[in-house]
């Protein structure tokens, strides 16, 4: 806002305001994807005893996402 | 904020990055498998104890991915909030 009549800073052109969407995007993909890695390698051992998600697993995971957020949110 | 002419240029933007992304995911999921489930390497054919790794690996990867992405959106809502 200016008081001084100026009209403030220029508007974002469409493309600027497209490109920050996408940044927005990449970031939250980019956040995913690690949550993903991480949480699989600790909640998800490795012999396959099944395919289905049994509930250790299922509770690990919800519990890990929820952590990893916390962690983001404090980091920031 | 974004105008309806803006949204359907990034809908394109995002669309792009979904294929992307699937690709990358199946990519991922073919090495933990292999890495995890192929380690028998007397006989060139895969053996049966190997296949059945496989199928449940994959499996357990696709649920996970399910339930990581349920999961990550509800804490974005909330973390949006």
């Amino acid at each position: 806002m200016s008081f001084l009549g100026f009209g403030g800073a220029p508007q974002p052109t469409s493309a600027q305001k497209i490109a920050a969407a996408e940044t927005e995007l990449e970031m939250v993909t980019d956040m995913f994807n690690r949550l993903s890695n991480s949480c699989t390698k600790k909640c998800i051992p490795t012999d396959y005893k099944e395919g289905e998600l049994n509930k250790g697993e299922s509770v690990c995971l919800d519990r890990c996402v929820s952590k990893f957020f916390e962690v983001n949110i404090k980091v920031a | 904020s974004l105008s309806a002419s803006e949204q359907r240029e990034f809908q394109n933007i995002v669309e792009r990055r979904q294929m992307k992304d699937f690709m990358t995911m199946y990519s991922n999921l073919v090495q933990r498998c292999f890495d995890d489930c192929i380690n028998d390497f007397t006989s060139k054919a895969v053996s049966t104890k190997e296949e059945t790794c496989v199928n449940r690996c994959v499996d357990k990867f696709l649920k996970t991915s399910e339930r990581l992405g349920q999961r990550f959106a509800e804490q974005n809502q909330a973390m949006m909030q």
